[in-house]
């Protein structure tokens, strides 16, 4: 069990991480005195929950706001409101020592390998980064990073590189190996293979898939690729400028999408099947009836007949006019 | 047939594992784009070789009994022209050595040079990289003053810290520093912000590694280049600012020579010998030309072209 | 001859001899060698507006010339819809880039023709190919917002192409260019016209960089990567709109794309590129049914599918050859689940296995998927 000693020991039935209300405004505009007065919600209203061993996918275009939402969850900028519970912590109301605590047990990868790592330092020190808040001796660091690289598929006299001598996918190997380091429960991966070519990109799903049976993983995976999340996910969270509008297991999500939205971005996905089954697509009438009366809440509303699958409320009218504005 | 099975027919094929990776890059290949720039090797040629100059001028001054070499005067000698007798160079109006004299004001150049570009680096970026990094009110803060100070004119500067010091190398440092640092700041705190946003910092914060570290094993590291670059222009800018200074009397003064006053004082005798005036100007000249385009290809070299096209 | 001659070799002759083959013969079969003409080179029924024939690109290198793309030989037909695909390095991009002359300063076109239309590309001089840029040849790029100059309106930058290829009034250029945006599905365009391009969306400004290209009527779009930077959503649209415009106005696109997906949804024919060469060339719909370069099935079947999960993807182990140490055999060879013994000692030829169908391999074997 993962229990930090100081905190609580999570009930096993609680979430490893649950979201409540995040909301992240950023300044766009400044008054004459430079306080900020006009804001963009990059993040608006969003909760979800994550379980233990599970892979949580955030689908999305660009300015949807499914980076933002990943960078507050890991509180690596701090939300306008809302609240973060993981593995028993308040996070957004935590002191020095347990957020240290935290950094261990939540990890990220980003998209770009080659922005990700510092150019001027090697393969091991890279790797051993975050190690050295941990408090290892060096020789323990040494054989830890032979142990990581060997995890991670890459050879030996990687530790001894420079980022620019390895390939995307190497690179990318090398930045898991960093997040791995600290021994993390749980991992962000912010578009870890869209900066990669098709045949890096296998090769990379497939390394995250080993390593979470293996080491017992939890995944936020975050990417716009339609087929990617189908490969990762467990569950399917889609988002739409800043709020979640449909969120359930993928198998119901990629087979019955209800909210126009998510039906518009599996609609557009070039795809390479010829003459294969397209996804259910509800007329207007039957996604009301799936998701029942709209009410003026904004929370998510489960469909009919799957309760874990919620969309949120949304105007066939107010919707058609405002995509033609687009 | 399934894609696990795939992977089994072919064990000794892993993925990637054994493949060689690119050669590593050796300190001839770092060299190779700064060799390939012939401009550059002048630069650093004329560098070395002004260096080389200063480091004799700085003995004859220091060294007792050296120094005779340009104070001596010989007036029946004045204003000999360059390859006379004795004088490779020349002598000036009171008949004193021209080479030797431009030997030591090359070294007060360099020396004001180096001097001021140091205390401006440094100041300029602890003060830029706070800024850069903390962003808000501080940054804020910095900024208005670095934005102030960089609109100042040097000689403004240096006539006011004249009138409270006394004429000299020491007031014109301090004016030219007071003025360089928000050079510095400026672009020290640019390199900072867009440094921040990069994902090797935020993944160090994931980390949990503290900002003092950040700023020591990510920032500076990668700022260092862009710092030697901005170092050598400025050493260039300083010399003609010292320069100026001196010309117009605020600089060094006499018995100290430099180049800037040797150039005011031979002004007077353009007619008789124009050399006396022409020989430091065009030292200045090259000094500033060798730095210049030495910080050419040095950001040639520091210009991370890591990536293949 | 020998068969497989390494392409770096010293002289032409040799080089433009071993490509001029006809015919030769392997395992005793009588096979056609495809690297001059044959009919797989051509569109359907269309006849070539493009050949490329042969086409060397270098880069200057310390030690020695780097082929970027190396002996590259390809049509594109009237109206057709031709997709390069390949991963990173792979040459396409380079490829599109010698067509337009627009190589970097350290590459040079070293061998090889361009036929457009009956005009060699590759004897024009600099002026006469400035004369073709932009006017009967145009480009989109990847990245519209770098493609864009912020500082000028989206009408200025019309109407300078117009000025630049014909002797047009103020106005008219205008209007030339309104009736432009118009087309491509800007709706306002005349007002448009006095914005700048941070004020259109991504999606919006995809489609002003091809008001663009395309306002002096080209024969030919070459379009790299061109849906690569931008939403899914928006993707759609724009693949939408390459296909309408050649359906409406004739258009021949050369589609250079890393994305399976995309070629698949709008190209006639593919060509697939490994290092620098093409490996396949043939009809969208046979190469995606049935591909038969394991290079070309390797990456087939590392797509992750929409309609289900699978349990692993499948992974071409290693990675592409170095260009500066590229192997003597087959470049494929290396990472090749079907290699044999020729496979590491001998170049393969690209030639045709079935009618339009042409690969690189000594060695195919059915797809399976």
């Amino acid at each position: 069990m993962h229990c930090a000693a100081s905190t609580r020991c999570p009930m096993s039935t609680e979430p490893l991480l649950t979201v409540a209300n995040l909301s992240k405004r950023f300044p766009v505009a400044t008054d004459f005195f430079g306080r900020p007065s006009t804001f963009v919600s990059a993040v608006d209203d969003v909760g979800l929950q994550v379980e233990r061993g599970e892979t949580l996918a955030l689908v999305g275009e660009s300015g949807s706001g499914k980076s933002t939402l990943a960078r507050l969850i890991l509180r690596l900028i701090e939300p306008t409101a809302g609240s973060v519970r993981f593995d028993g912590l308040d996070v957004l109301n935590s002191g020095k020592s347990q957020m240290l605590e935290f950094r261990r047990k939540a990890q990220i990868i980003f998209q770009d390998p080659f922005e990700s790592l510092d150019p001027r330092m090697k393969g091991e020190v890279i790797v051993a980064e975050g190690m050295s808040q941990v408090g290892r001796s060096k020789a323990e660091r040494k054989e830890r990073v032979a142990e990581l690289l060997d995890l991670v598929q890459l050879p030996a006299d990687a530790a001894q590189r420079f980022p620019h001598e390895f390939s995307g996918g190497q690179r990318q190997r090398l930045s898991i190996a960093r997040a791995l380091a600290v021994d993390p429960i749980f991992v962000v991966a912010d578009e870890p293979v869209s900066a990669l070519d098709v045949s890096m990109q296998s090769q990379i799903l497939n390394l995250m898939r080993d390593l979470q049976d293996r080491l017992g993983l939890t995944y936020l995976f975050i990417s716009h690729d339609m087929s990617v999340i189908r490969h990762m996910a467990d569950r399917v969270a889609v988002m739409y400028l800043g709020r979640m509008v449909e969120i359930g297991p993928a198998a119901e999500v990629f087979s019955n999408p209800i909210h126009p939205y998510t039906q518009a971005l599996l609609s557009a996905v070039p795809s390479l099947i010829v003459g294969g089954e397209p996804p259910a697509m509800l007329g207007y009438e039957a996604a009301r009836e799936a998701i029942g009366e709209c009410s003026s809440d904004r929370g998510l509303q489960p469909v009919a007949g799957q309760p874990n699958h919620l969309v949120a409320c949304f105007g066939q009218d107010a919707w058609t006019r405002h995509r033609g504005q687009q | 047939m399934s894609a696990g099975d795939l992977a089994t027919i072919n064990p000794q094929l892993p993925p990637e594992a054994t493949v060689t990776t690119a050669p590593s890059r050796t300190w001839g290949d770092r060299l190779a784009p700064f060799l390939a720039n012939k401009l550059a090797v002048i630069g650093a040629i004329l560098t070395s070789f002004f260096l080389i100059v200063a480091c004799i001028g700085a003995a004859i001054m220091y060294v007792p009994g050296w120094n005779d070499l340009y104070i001596d005067q010989r007036l029946r000698e004045t204003l000999l022209r360059p390859l006379s007798p004795g004088f490779p160079l020349g002598t000036d109006q009171f008949g004193r050595d021209m080479m030797w004299r431009i030997a030591a004001g090359t070294a007060v150049s360099l020396f004001t040079g180096v001097a001021v570009t140091v205390i401006s680096m440094f100041f300029g970026m602890i003060l830029g990289a706070i800024a850069g990094y903390k962003g808000g009110i501080i940054d804020r803060l910095i900024s208005a003053i670095i934005d102030l100070v960089w609109g100042f004119p040097v000689i403004l500067v240096a006539v006011i810290l004249v009138g409270m010091l006394k004429p000299g190398l020491t007031a014109v440092i301090l004016a030219v520093s007071l003025v360089n640092w928000a050079g510095f700041a400026r672009i020290v705190r640019a390199q900072v912000i867009s440094l921040k946003e990069r994902a090797f910092v935020e993944a160090a914060r994931a980390l949990g590694v503290p900002s003092w570290k950040i700023i020591l094993r990510h920032l500076i590291p990668n700022m260092l280049g862009t710092s030697l670059v901005m170092a050598s222009y400025y050493i260039a800018v300083t010399v003609i600012a010292e320069a100026g200074l001196a010309f117009i009397g605020l600089g060094a003064q006499p018995p100290t020579p430099s180049l800037g006053q040797m150039i005011s004082e031979g002004r007077n005798f353009l007619y008789a010998n124009p050399w006396v005036a022409i020989l430091p100007g065009a030292t200045i000249a090259l000094i500033v030309l060798g730095l210049n385009t030495l910080g050419d290809g040095l950001r040639d070299i520091f210009d991370p072209h890591l990536r293949r096209w | 001859m020998a068969r497989g001659f390494w392409p770096f070799g010293p002289s032409a002759t040799t080089r433009d001899r071993r490509y001029g083959a006809t015919a030769t013969t392997r395992n005793g079969r009588h096979v056609l060698v495809l690297d001059c003409g044959g009919d797989v080179m051509t569109a359907s029924g269309a006849a070539p507006l493009l050949e490329v024939r042969d086409l060397v690109t270098s880069i200057k290198g310390r030690k020695q010339d780097l082929h970027a793309v190396d002996h590259v030989s390809f049509d594109v037909g009237k109206g057709e819809i031709f997709g390069v695909v390949g991963e990173s390095g792979c040459g396409k991009s380079m490829t599109a880039l010698s067509i337009l002359r627009l190589i970097p300063a350290n590459a040079a076109i070293t061998n090889g023709s361009i036929q457009f239309s009956g005009t060699d590309l590759t004897r024009l001089s600099n002026g006469e190919m400035r004369k073709i840029r932009g006017n009967r040849i145009s480009m989109v790029f990847q990245e519209p917002m770098t493609a864009l100059d912020p500082s000028f309106t989206v009408g200025t930058q019309i109407t300078e192409v117009i000025h630049a290829h014909s002797k047009v009034s103020k106005d008219e250029a205008r209007e030339r260019a309104a009736r432009m945006l118009d087309r491509l599905g800007i709706t306002n365009a005349a007002s448009r016209l006095d914005s700048y391009p941070h004020q259109f969306s991504g999606g919006m400004r995809q489609r002003v960089m091809m008001a663009l290209a395309l306002v002096m009527n080209p024969e030919l779009l070459i379009a790299d990567e061109p849906t690569t930077a931008l939403d899914v959503t928006i993707q759609a649209q724009i693949l939408d709109l390459i296909a309408e415009l050649r359906r409406d106005m004739g258009l021949s696109v050369l589609l250079i794309t890393h994305n399976l997906g995309v070629v698949h949804e709008v190209a006639d024919r593919v060509a697939v590129m490994y290092a620098g060469e093409i490996v396949e060339i043939g009809p969208v719909q046979q190469i995606f049914s049935n591909p038969q370069h394991p290079y070309t099935q390797g990456l087939l079947r590392s797509m992750p599918y929409l309609t289900e999960r699978q349990d692993r993807l499948y992974v071409i182990p290693g990675r592409v050859p170095e260009l500066r140490a590229m192997p003597t055999g087959c470049r494929f060879a290396a990472r090749c689940r079907n290699r044999i013994d020729i496979c590491t000692q001998q170049h393969p030829l690209l030639e045709e296995n079935e009618p339009r169908h042409a690969l690189r391999c000594f060695n195919p074997m059915p797809y399976v998927d």
